[in-house]
């Protein structure tokens, strides 16, 4: 696949402070690839970066093929985002700022994209107001409805779903799956994730500034020596209680089961339907939280 | 592209222009300015005679250059600097350079429009205070009323230029607006009480100190324009270093 964004063995130094050592990630075109660490870890920086806001001290990273601190005008031709402390100025209604920044990326009609992309969160509800009026939330929805401008090809939010009502976060999760059908990527950062552990194509974790380990989600899980078999099967509770009796470790979720500690599918699925039991594999179930506390205390 | 960032920029409901119109109004018209005849003697070797003053005369003779320099710097740098910060605020400026504005254009609409900010509303106080000076002459002859106005427009506006480039370089270093505004008007105190007075004495109508006290912008020869225009020139040139110092910190600078 096709990379969208390349980061080679960048460093980002703030006087003494090491915020990025030698990082590296690369995403692919299509993606949902989320980017992970605790507070301080360096995802933000990593983004800004990424977005050409700020410029790396060593290193190398390219954006569509472009170096984003030399061409932040021509990468975000086809590049959203938001970053957590999204602030347009306090006296901007977000209707006048959603159409100001339509015009600031090129949209064709910048009147009717701000009333699209305001529709899908929700801000068209409230965006007559002036932005120093809004609460939390509703500064997040319009962040997000910003990144969505233009329908663009990558995608870069940074916390998005803090502050959000479950309604928004229904929408952008939506709005993430669908597009990666559509073969448009989404990069999604944060120190945790549940809205998009079963969606994310790809992974990264970071801790002090450092990459931790990064992949296809598969590849990372088999990095780390997370090995399972997830199944779904027409019964459930009699297929646990025959793996249990196996000696299988499972966990159910209602009518999937996840063998711990195997990688022998077929032979799983064989065993149950030789009992009767309908079963098929499936991709594989992450457990974001897992997989993030093991690459935390094992890096 | 900078047009519309220039009139989002400009026009976008934050500016309170009217407050600088009332201002430079207050400032012009403070003045005991009336319908009174008034007269300057004019005296050259062959020849004396009184003349009755120009409208605009009336306005400039009590408002001399230095008070206008001294009442309306610490407020048109408040302004310049504390629009500058908040426009250049970290969280603000990522909003709108996560798009294909460019930094340069960014800049220069965010300048521009502090300049016009201040401009527009000096034009319209004196388009307004030159008739009100003199109601009968403009009754009659309402272009005769803003002779002069071009030349005193321009000086005025090389003295906000200057202002507004130690402004801006002030904003730029300085993040904090509090140390951005203070910054510059320490500077300019200290040095006018150093005796220095190096930046306010580049100020174009201070220079009218040189002349009589009751002559004023309005009854200037071309030759004492021109003389003025050339004495605020190191100044001009400083502010637009300034500015140049400014612009090139911002477009390196990292956005946080």
């Amino acid at each position: 696949m096709q990379d969208v964004i390349s980061v080679e063995n960048v460093w980002k130094v703030f006087g003494r402070n090491v915020a990025l050592r030698n990082v590296s990630i690369k995403v692919s075109k299509g993606s949902v690839f989320l980017l992970m660490g605790p507070n301080g870890s360096g995802k933000s920086t990593l983004l800004k970066i990424v977005t050409g806001l700020i410029k790396p001290t060593r290193g190398h990273a390219e954006v569509f093929g472009a170096n984003p601190w030399k061409e932040r005008p021509k990468i975000f031709a086809s590049v959203g985002a938001m970053f957590e402390d999204h602030a347009p100025p306090d006296w901007a209604s977000g209707k006048a700022y959603l159409e100001y920044k339509s015009i600031l990326k090129k949209a064709e009609n910048p009147e009717k994209e701000a009333l699209a992309v305001a529709r899908q969160f929700g801000v068209d509800t409230f965006w007559k107001q002036p932005f120093g009026t809004y609460s939390s939330g509703m500064k997040r929805k319009l962040a997000l409805a910003d990144a969505f401008i233009n329908d663009p090809d990558l995608v870069i939010l940074d916390d998005p779903t803090v502050a959000l009502d479950k309604e928004a976060r229904l929408a952008l999760q939506e709005i993430v799956v669908n597009r990666a059908k559509q073969d448009k990527t989404c990069v999604i950062a944060s120190h945790i994730i549940t809205e998009f552990e079963h969606h994310a194509t790809h992974l990264a974790f970071l801790n002090l500034g450092q990459t931790i380990i990064t992949g296809k989600v598969e590849e990372v899980m088999d990095k780390m020596g997370i090995r399972q078999v997830t199944i779904k099967t027409n019964k459930p509770r009699k297929a646990a209680a025959i793996l249990m009796k196996k000696g299988y470790a499972i966990k159910v979720y209602g009518n999937t089961i996840i063998v711990e500690g195997s990688e022998d599918a077929d032979k799983i699925v064989k065993l149950l339907e030789n009992l009767g039991i309908k079963a098929k594999t499936e991709k594989p179930k992450v457990n974001l939280w897992e997989m993030y506390t093991k690459a935390l205390t094992s890096g | 592209m900078f047009p519309k960032v220039l009139k989002w920029e400009f026009l976008a409901g934050k500016r309170f222009y009217l407050v600088f119109v009332l201002y430079f109004l207050t400032l012009f018209s403070l003045g005991k300015y009336t319908q009174d005849i008034r007269t300057v003697e004019h005296k050259t070797l062959d020849e004396y005679d009184i003349r009755p003053l120009t409208p605009g005369t009336m306005i400039d003779i009590i408002w001399k250059a230095r008070d206008v320099w001294w009442f309306s710097f610490p407020v048109v740098i408040a302004y310049a600097v504390f629009t500058f910060t908040y426009e250049l605020d970290k969280k603000i400026l990522r909003t709108y350079l996560l798009s294909c504005v460019k930094k340069r254009t960014l800049f220069l609409a965010k300048l521009l429009s502090i300049q016009l900010g201040l401009f527009i509303p000096l034009i319209i106080s004196l388009l307004i205070v030159y008739p009100l000076g003199d109601p009968i002459l403009f009754g009659s002859n309402p272009l005769e009323v803003y002779v002069n106005l071009p030349r005193r427009l321009l000086l005025v506006a090389s003295m906000l230029y200057i202002m507004v480039g130690i402004s801006a370089l002030s904003s730029t270093v300085f993040k904090n607006p509090l140390y951005a505004f203070a910054a510059p008007i320490a500077i300019v105190y200290t040095l006018n009480i150093a005796g220095l007075r190096v930046v306010s004495e580049y100020v174009p109508p201070q220079c009218l100190e040189i002349f009589d006290p009751t002559s004023s912008i309005g009854l200037l020869t071309n030759e004492h324009f021109f003389s003025s225009l050339s004495m605020a020139l190191p100044a001009i040139i400083a502010s637009t270093i300034a500015l140049i110092i400014a612009y090139t910190v911002f477009i390196r600078r990292d956005v946080l």
